[in-house]
């Protein structure tokens, strides 16, 4: 009985244990992506006084407004191969761009230890909190002439 | 207790294999994007009312010289024909971006209006603008260090309402 209360115990630990592994895992092997502007947080943008980075002043964006963020986002590939970067945007208050124009769903390849700046662009409607997702699809090798 | 040892060491032995062949293929996350949707006073480039012609309407800077202006004391209803007004500090522009926290981040304001509008803006004072009077001006906006911006208005023979637009487009960096 005891024998097998360990062997629980033990598979029990990692259990909880290996999310939080491979999380961290593929947050490092998947190309780190660091956050390089203070709206960027853990890879969460956050635009509102909740963001650690909050100065103290500037609360948000206002209604039926355009920004755009340049560098809100750098991508760098720390692997030993190439990969392929997709930027999904689920909403069209959300694009992201590289160069001059804004798309719902950007990508691109980066090849051992490129780094790519993505910039963020919000329209804002109305007032109240806007909150939108995006994906961040990273496979091995370069992107594919085909979407 | 030589089972147990054993049971381990397949558990360790799976780890290892798990760890080790855990060659990279894909990288998925899902990741959120908030963002405050606030008043025009209270945003990154603010836009304050500094006179009681300019107020917030649902969070929109508004100037309105007419008894529908919530400000309206309940005379004044307006300007008449063949005049011309100068309302110096109309509302303020500043530059609240958060990038200022770390370093100085100036931007570069333009505000235009319609042309042949009758109206004219400037940014500063009317005897000593820094921009302006014009229907497109431009200013370099500093952190701490609003920049008020006034109006002319040159009302011609026509009688009731007249509207205008108003845009304001900012970029990073002083101006030119």
């Amino acid at each position: 009985m005891r024998e097998i209360a360990i062997i629980i115990l033990l598979l029990m630990a990692l259990g909880l244990k290996a999310p939080a592994i491979s999380v961290v895992a593929t947050d490092t092997i998947g190309g780190i992506l660091y956050y390089n502007s203070p709206y960027e947080h853990n890879l969460t943008v956050d635009i509102t006084e909740n963001n650690p980075n909050y100065p103290g002043y500037g609360k948000g964006l206002s209604a039926n407004t355009v920004y755009r963020f340049d560098d809100m986002l750098t991508i760098t590939n720390s692997n030993n191969f190439p990969v392929c970067v997709v930027l999904h945007s689920q909403s069209d208050l959300v694009k992201f761009y590289t160069d001059g124009e804004s798309l719902q769903a950007i990508r691109f390849t980066l090849r051992v230890n490129e780094s790519m700046s993505v910039g963020v662009e919000l329209s804002t409607a109305e007032l109240g909190l806007m909150e939108e997702n995006y994906s961040v699809h990273i496979t091995e090798g370069e992107c594919s002439e085909i979407l | 207790m030589k089972k147990l040892a054993g049971l381990l060491l397949l558990i360790v032995g799976l780890t290892l294999t798990i760890g080790a062949g855990a060659n990279f293929r894909y990288y998925e996350a899902d990741r959120s994007i908030t963002v405050n949707v606030v008043s025009d006073d209270n945003e990154f480039i603010d836009l304050t009312p500094l006179q009681p012609y300019a107020y917030l309407n649902n969070g929109k800077l508004t100037v309105e010289i007419s008894p529908n202006n919530p400000n309206y004391p309940g005379y004044g209803d307006g300007m008449s024909v063949n005049t011309t007004y100068v309302f110096e500090e109309m509302f303020k522009v500043s530059n609240e971006l958060w990038e200022n926290a770390e370093e100085e981040f100036p931007i570069c304001v333009q505000i235009s209006v319609s042309q042949n509008s009758g109206i004219e803006i400037f940014a500063g004072s009317y005897d000593d603008p820094v921009s302006g009077p014009g229907t497109q001006i431009q200013f370099t906006v500093y952190h701490d260090e609003p920049v008020p911006v006034g109006f002319i208005f040159t009302n011609g023979e026509d009688m009731g309402s007249h509207q205008v637009q108003m845009s304001v487009n900012a970029e990073a960096g002083a101006c030119d």
